[in-house]
C-alpha cells in the first residue's frame, strides 16, 4: 500500500506523540527483578518508531487513539484503597484473589491462603525464575507494535500464574487491577500456564475510584497444554475518563479448550485484542462476550484466530449495545491455514443501537486456504424491537423499563457462557445498573 | 349500569389507510362483549388503538374509559388504568423469563396504583392458584416469554398475565384462533373467570365456537371499520349459519 501524504503526517503525529509519550516518562526503571531480562531500551526505540496506532493500520481503522497519546501520562505511584473498594469491583467473591494498585501487588488487599496445591501464582517482578523459555523468549522479544513495544519499555508489572499437570482446580483465581487515576500509565504483563489436562477459573477484573485519566496497557501470553481448559474472564469497568488497551496472546495445544469473555463497561476508549493460535488437534477456541458503551465512550473488541492443523474449533459471539454517543467496534477473523481441513468455526456480532446517534462498526472476515472446512460469520445491527416494547408496555411497563428489560435479555443469555454462578449474578448487576442509567439518556435519542 | 368504556365515531388510520370509519360501541361494568368480523373489517385496529398502539392516527371521533379520554395516555398508563389486550400474536422476547415479566407488569401496576410491591417470594404465593386454574406449573414461569412456546400455551400466557393483572376491561384479540378444544377450554376458564361485576370482557374473534365456552350478553359485527349490527347471542349463530355478506350498514340495528 502506498503511503498516502496524509497518511504519513499522520503516523508523524504518532511518533512524535510516542517520543513525548517516552520523554516524559524517562525516569523509568525496570522492575528489579527484571532488569536482566526486559529490553527496555530497545523496546522505547521501537516505541517511538512504531508510534502510537493511528486508523491508517487497518486493525485500528474504526479506533482512533489520538485522545490516549494526547495525554501527558507519568510512571505509577503509591495508591491507598479500600477492601470494600475491592469487594465491589470482584467477579468472583470467593476467588483467591490478587488485588494490584496501579500496576504494584498489594499482599494487604490480597487474598491467597486458599491458593490450591498445583497452582503457584506471583508478581511478574519476583517470579522471573517461573518463566518458561518460551516465556522468557518472548519477554525478551523484539517488537514493532506500537502498544507492545510501550509495555515492555515502560512495565510496571503483571503475573505469573503456573496450574500444573493433571490438577482440577475447583478454586477460582481472580486479579484486580485497580487504578487511583492521576494520570498513570500503568503496563502489565502477564504469562499464564495451564498444565496438561488441568483446568482452571480465571477472572481479571479492571477498575478505579478515580474519574480521572489513566492508562492500563495489557499484554497477557497464555498457554494451555494438552487437554487443558482455561475459562478466562475479563471485566474491563475502568473509569470513565481511562484508557485501556489489552492484547490476550493465547495459544492452545492438542485437546485444549479456551473459553475467552469480557464484558467491557467502562472506559474511555478500551480496545481488546484476542490473538488465539489453535495449533494442536481438536483444539478448541471460544470467545464471547460484550459491550455496554454509553456516551463519549469507545469500546473495541478484536479477534484473530489462526487455525493450522485439522479438525480445530472455533467459537465466537459477541453482543454490544450503544447508547447514545457511544460506538462499539467488533472486529474478528478466522485464519485457517491450508493444512487446517476440517476446521469448524462460527463467529456472530450482533449489535444494538439505543439512540440515532449510536454507532456500532462490525467487520468479521475469514481468511481460508483449506478446502474442507465449515467456517461462518455473521452480523446484525439493528434497535429495539418496537413490537416487543408495545407488548411490554401494554403490560403497564414504562418504555424506559421496558427498554432495559429487553436490552437485558439481549446480553443475559451470554453470560450463561460463563461458569461461575457469583460472576454471572455480578455481571448481570452491572448491566441492570448500566442500563438503569442510560435509558432515560437514551430516550431522549 | 355503570359505563366503562364509550367509542364514539372512531375514524383511525395506518399512515394513509382510514381503517376504522366512524366506530361507535358502549360497554357497561358486568358486560362480555363479542366483535366479530370478516377479515380487514378493523377488528385488530380496533384492540390496537385501545391499547395505545403506537403507528395509528386518530383522525375523528373519542374514547372514554371511566370518565377519562382514553386517547390521552400511553400504552403504559391505559394497562395501569385497568386495560388489558390479549395479542393475537403474542411477542416472543428472548432472555426475558415469565417470572421476571410478569412480576415487572404486576408490580409497575401496583406501583400506580399506590399499592406495595411484591417480592419474588409473596409473587409466587400470589401467582399459584392462577397457574392451577390455567393448568400451568412453576417451570413454565422460568422460560423466556413466549420462545419455542406452543400456540396453546402462548395463548394460556396471554391468559395468565390477564389473571395476573385482573383489569377492570380485557380486550382479547382473537385469543381463540389456532387453538385446539383442550386449549380452548382452558383458556375460557381463565376469562370466566374474569368475569364480575365492575369489569368487563371485549371478546374479538373470527369464530362463533368460543361463545360456545364465553358466553357474552352481546354481539356485534364489525364490517368495513363500523359495527354495522348488534344483537344478543343468538346474532353470533345467526352469522355462523349466513356469513358475513348479507349484512349491510343499512341494516344497523340496536
Amino acid at each position: 500500500m502506498a503511503v498516502l501524504p496524509k497518511h504519513k503526517a499522520q503516523l508523524n503525529a504518532a511518533r512524535k506523540m510516542a517520543t513525548s509519550h517516552a520523554e516524559a516518562l524517562a525516569s523509568y526503571e525496570a522492575p528489579r527483578g527484571l532488569q536482566s531480562l526486559l529490553p527496555t531500551a530497545d523496546a522505547r526505540a521501537a516505541f517511538e518508531k512504531a508510534g502510537f496506532p493511528t486508523p491508517v493500520n487497518e486493525a485500528w481503522t474504526f479506533t482512533n487513539l489520538a485522545p490516549l497519546a494526547k495525554t501527558n501520562f507519568t510512571l505509577p505511584h503509591k495508591g491507598q484503597v479500600s477492601g470494600a473498594v475491592i469487594g465491589e469491583a470482584k467477579l468472583v467473591r470467593d476467588a483467591v484473589t490478587l488485588v494490584f494498585i496501579n500496576g504494584q501487588l498489594s499482599y494487604d488487599l490480597s487474598e491467597m491462603t486458599s491458593l490450591p496445591v498445583g497452582v503457584t501464582i506471583a508478581p511478574l517482578s519476583q517470579a522471573a525464575s517461573m518463566l518458561t523459555d518460551s516465556q522468557v523468549a518472548k519477554l525478551k522479544g523484539k517488537t514493532t507494535d506500537g502498544l507492545a513495544a510501550a509495555n515492555t519499555a515502560f512495565l510496571t508489572d503483571g503475573y505469573v500464574l503456573r496450574v500444573d499437570e493433571g490438577q482440577n482446580i475447583t478454586t477460582p483465581v481472580e486479579l484486580v487491577f485497580l487504578s487511583t487515576g492521576g494520570k498513570q500509565a500503568i503496563n502489565l504483563k502477564t504469562f499464564i500456564t495451564v498444565g496438561k489436562g488441568s483446568t482452571l477459573e480465571l477472572s481479571e477484573v479492571y477498575h478505579s475510584t478515580s474519574e480521572e485519566a489513566y492508562w492500563h496497557n495489557s499484554v497477557t501470553y497464555i498457554d494451555v497444554a494438552q487437554n487443558g481448559q482455561l475459562h478466562f474472564t475479563r471485566k474491563q469497568d475502568e473509569g470513565t475518563e481511562a484508557f485501556h488497551t489489552a492484547e490476550v496472546h493465547t495459544t492452545l495445544q492438542r485437546d485444549a479448550s479456551f473459553y475467552g469473555f469480557v464484558a467491557n463497561l467502562g472506559s474511555k476508549i478500551a480496545r481488546t485484542m484476542f490473538e488465539t493460535n489453535v495449533a494442536g488437534h481438536n483444539a478448541s477456541a471460544n470467545l464471547a462476550g460484550f459491550s455496554l458503551t454509553g456516551k463519549g465512550q469507545h469500546h473495541n473488541t478484536s479477534t484473530h484466530t489462526l487455525h493450522g492443523v485439522e479438525h480445530t474449533n472455533a467459537n465466537q459471539i459477541f453482543r454490544n449495545v450503544v447508547a447514545e454517543g457511544g460506538h462499539s467496534v467488533f472486529m474478528g477473523k478466522y485464519h485457517v491455514l491450508a493444512e487446517a481441513q476440517h476446521t469448524d468455526a462460527a463467529m456472530l456480532n450482533q449489535n444494538l443501537l439505543l439512540a440515532p446517534s449510536a454507532k456500532a462498526d462490525s467487520k468479521p472476515e475469514l481468511e481460508i486456504y483449506a478446502d474442507d472446512v465449515k467456517c461462518s460469520h455473521g452480523a446484525t445491527t439493528g434497535k429495539l424491537d418496537e413490537t416487543a416494547l408495545f407488548y411490554l408496555q401494554a403490560r403497564g411497563i414504562d418504555k424506559s423499563t421496558a427498554m432495559a428489560m429487553l436490552t437485558e435479555g439481549f446480553i443475559d443469555d451470554l453470560l450463561n457462557a460463563l461458569p461461575n454462578s457469583q460472576a454471572r449474578e455480578r455481571l448481570h448487576d452491572a448491566i441492570h445498573r448500566w442500563l438503569g442509567r442510560s435509558m432515560s439518556t437514551s430516550m431522549k435519542g | 349500569m355503570t359505563e366503562l368504556l364509550n367509542i364514539e365515531n372512531l375514524h383511525a388510520r395506518v399512515e394513509e389507510k382510514e381503517i376504522l370509519k366512524g366506530l361507535s360501541l358502549k360497554v357497561n361494568a358486568g358486560e362480555v362483549h363479542a366483535i366479530m368480523g370478516p377479515n380487514g373489517s378493523g377488528k385488530s385496529t380496533l384492540a390496537s388503538v385501545l391499547a395505545g398502539k403506537p403507528g395509528y392516527e386518530i383522525t375523528e371521533g373519542s374514547v372514554n374509559f371511566q370518565g377519562e379520554d382514553l386517547l390521552e395516555f400511553e400504552a403504559e398508563e391505559r394497562a395501569q388504568k385497568g386495560i388489558f389486550l390479549g395479542f393475537q400474536y403474542p411477542v416472543e422476547i428472548p432472555g426475558v423469563n415469565s417470572m421476571y415479566f410478569l412480576r415487572t407488569a404486576l408490580n409497575a401496576q401496583r406501583k400506580a396504583r399506590g399499592e406495595e410491591e411484591l417480592d419474588g417470594i409473596d409473587f409466587m404465593d400470589f401467582i399459584q392458584d392462577k397457574l392451577e386454574l390455567l393448568d400451568m406449573n412453576t417451570e413454565f414461569l422460568k422460560r423466556p416469554v413466549n420462545v419455542g412456546f406452543s400456540g396453546g400455551e402462548k395463548k394460556r400466557h396471554e391468559t395468565l398475565q390477564m389473571c395476573a393483572l385482573n383489569p377492570t376491561l380485557a380486550l382479547l384479540d382473537e385469543t381463540d384462533s389456532g387453538l385446539d378444544i383442550d386449549a380452548l377450554q382452558i383458556v375460557s376458564r381463565g376469562v370466566n373467570a374474569m368475569r364480575g361485576e365492575g369489569k368487563a370482557i371485549v371478546l374479538i374473534t373470527h369464530y362463533q365456537r368460543l361463545l360456545d365456552y364465553i358466553e357474552p350478553d352481546f354481539v356485534h359485527v364489525l364490517k368495513d371499520g363500523q359495527i354495522i349490527k348488534s344483537g344478543d347471542k343468538t346474532l353470533a349463530t345467526e352469522l355462523e349459519k349466513e356469513g358475513y355478506s348479507g349484512l349491510t350498514n343499512e341494516t344497523t340495528a340496536a
